[in-house]
């Protein structure tokens, strides 16, 4: 087996959860499992959060180039449905994903309802490279004070980011993944500092 | 509700561990899986039922390792299933497909397909049996063995998985009326807490994982006085059903191309309830409502506590407490209701120091 279905996104959910909780931590996950063949063009990151996340009662949506082969891997592998960008529980955006189509995501993806915050899509983006460089600070619950974080291109969506969750407790979860299997998560809590300013 | 934050006694806690372990295994006594599979059938059954999940071997597991203690089996179970994937829902079983086991009726002594009785302790007298202390397995062989020789004697004149319900024959007489056939999706209370008023869906699957003694006495209480349903057991069959899934992946969820993936043994029991009512000349009039229990495994006692519980809350005036069904559903859960009062155990120092500071202010005073 590639990947142990029971232990092994244990563990990855244990490190969901770790990076969720402290937003800006970067959490490591090459060393799980191994990687699948057939993903080249997906992170195998991703694929260990698809393994994690997803089962027949919930669905998603793929945004990035081969989104229907994945969609249909996907589906092979956890029995969770593809459906619609507005009605997706997780989203994933993929590296060859059009800047605008990332636009799109943040404007429509479910940020649930005043009664059932909870009811909203959780983000995964694949995106180059993470790391704690001093480049933007964010803030917010579960980190002391402030924490350094670079995100390659994420001009492209802090703006839209920062819309969607500008009505908390409704918003989007994010978890952020790069080609070495890094893992930051950014809940909607969490402030970019110079968004706030904008 | 204020509780202190205890750090503290990590080793005294892993010592207490330590002695369950030292408890469970200190007359070296093994007590195989297998043997429990084989010979607990009434206790995997309570604790499958009571945990929502069908495995005779994992509840069998978690009868060995807690010690054949109910509550604890069955929050064990209830815990590891809330851990596993949900991948498929099974197509809707019509239990007239069930492989009957045991099938009798309250109602009527002749009833179409007749009665079968099955194996039950419902005929056997309540005598301890003192032959079962040196009980051998050659001995077990013998009255097998022979066992099987008589059942070739005796002639199969029905179809055991195609009987009919009693209450159709009913319907067919004009006797009962006609329900409409209600797909709507149902709420899983496992995945959504349940919220008053409930629906009837909710209300089933509440009682049915309910523990058993709690749904039992319920019941009971619902037919002395403190409820107004007196039934007539109108079937009660405990048998083998059936389970398939559509194909997972195929969008025309064509039903040629199930799966079949196994059976379940359930208890189901529709219970026939007298209700009286006033029509507009104010004649009394009596009709008949149905009661309806069902449960993993055969615990007859618990489906036919629970078809008097589904009436009584589908009559739901409230006038007495089992027509309350918040009285009800919230109280027969064998985890929340364990798990509730084993919380008392947890220390509650500040609760009660600020307790006994008003009393002592109050004598000072």
């Amino acid at each position: 087996m590639v990947i142990d279905v029971v232990h092994n996104t244990q563990e990855v959910f244990r490190t969901i959860l770790h990076c969720m909780s402290r937003p800006g931590t970067i959490k490591n996950i090459d060393g799980i499992g191994s990687r699948m063949e057939q993903l080249e063009k997906c992170h195998h990151a991703t694929f260990l959060s698809v393994m994690t996340l997803l089962d027949a009662e919930v669905s998603f949506h793929i945004i990035g180039g081969n989104a229907a082969v994945l969609e249909e891997l996907f589906t092979a592998y956890t029995l969770s449905t593809a459906t619609d960008l507005g009605q997706a529980d997780y989203i994933f955006i993929l590296q060859d994903a059009q800047p605008q189509m990332i636009h799109e995501v943040f404007r429509r993806a479910k940020k649930g309802t005043l009664m059932n915050p909870q009811q909203s899509a959780t983000i995964i983006m694949e995106t180059k490279k993470l790391s704690n460089d001093p480049l933007l600070t964010i803030r917010g619950p579960g980190i002391e004070t402030m924490e350094n974080v670079h995100i390659a291109e994420s001009e492209l969506w802090r703006f839209e980011r920062a819309e969607a969750n500008q009505e908390y407790p409704l918003g989007v979860d994010m978890i952020l993944i790069d080609c070495q299997s890094n893992m930051m998560c950014l809940p909607r809590t969490t402030k970019f500092q110079d968004c706030e300013v904008s | 509700m204020a509780y202190v934050a205890v750090k503290g006694g990590t080793e005294a806690i892993e010592a207490s561990i330590q002695r369950l372990t030292f408890e469970r295994i200190r007359s070296q006594e093994l007590l195989e899986i297998k043997t429990i599979m084989a010979t607990m059938r009434g206790m995997v059954d309570q604790v499958m039922s009571e945990s929502s999940l069908y495995s005779e071997f994992l509840a069998a597991l978690a009868i060995k390792q807690s010690e054949a203690n109910m509550e604890e089996a069955v929050f064990l179970l209830r815990a590891h299933r809330s851990t596993l994937p949900r991948l498929y829902y099974t197509r809707v079983v019509e239990t007239d497909t069930m492989a009957v086991e045991r099938r009798i009726s309250a109602s009527f002594k002749d009833i179409p397909g007749g009665q079968i009785l099955g194996a039950s302790y419902d005929y056997t007298h309540r005598l301890m049996d003192f032959d079962l202390i040196d009980e051998s397995k050659s001995v077990m062989k013998v009255w097998l063995e022979q066992f099987k020789n008589d059942e070739k004697s005796a002639s199969e004149s029905s179809d055991l998985t195609a009987l009919p319900k009693v209450v159709d024959y009913l319907r067919q007489e004009k006797l009962f009326v006609e329900v409409e056939d209600d797909d709507t999706e149902p709420i899983d209370v496992t995945k959504q807490s349940i919220q008053f008023p409930t629906t009837r869906g909710e209300r089933l699957q509440v009682l049915t994982r309910g523990q058993t003694g709690a749904v039992t006495s319920l019941g009971y209480a619902a037919i002395r006085g403190y409820g107004a349903v007196h039934p007539t057991v109108g079937e009660l069959r405990v048998g083998k059903l059936p389970l398939t899934i559509s194909y997972p992946t195929d969008p025309t969820d064509d039903i040629d191309n199930d799966y079949y993936i196994g059976e379940i043994k359930v208890t189901e029991v529709e219970a026939f309830v007298p209700i009286s009512t006033q029509k507009e000349n104010n004649v009394e009039e009596i009709e008949f409502e149905i009661g309806y229990g069902i449960c993993y495994g055969q615990n007859e006692t618990k489906a036919i506590a629970m078809s008097i519980l589904d009436q009584s809350l589908e009559l739901g005036s409230g006038v007495h407490p089992t027509q309350d069904e918040e009285f009800v559903l919230l109280h027969i859960d064998s985890v929340e209701s364990s798990g509730f009062i084993s919380h008392l155990k947890l220390p509650h120092y500040v609760t009660f120091q600020s307790k006994l500071d008003s009393m002592r202010k109050i004598r000072k005073a």
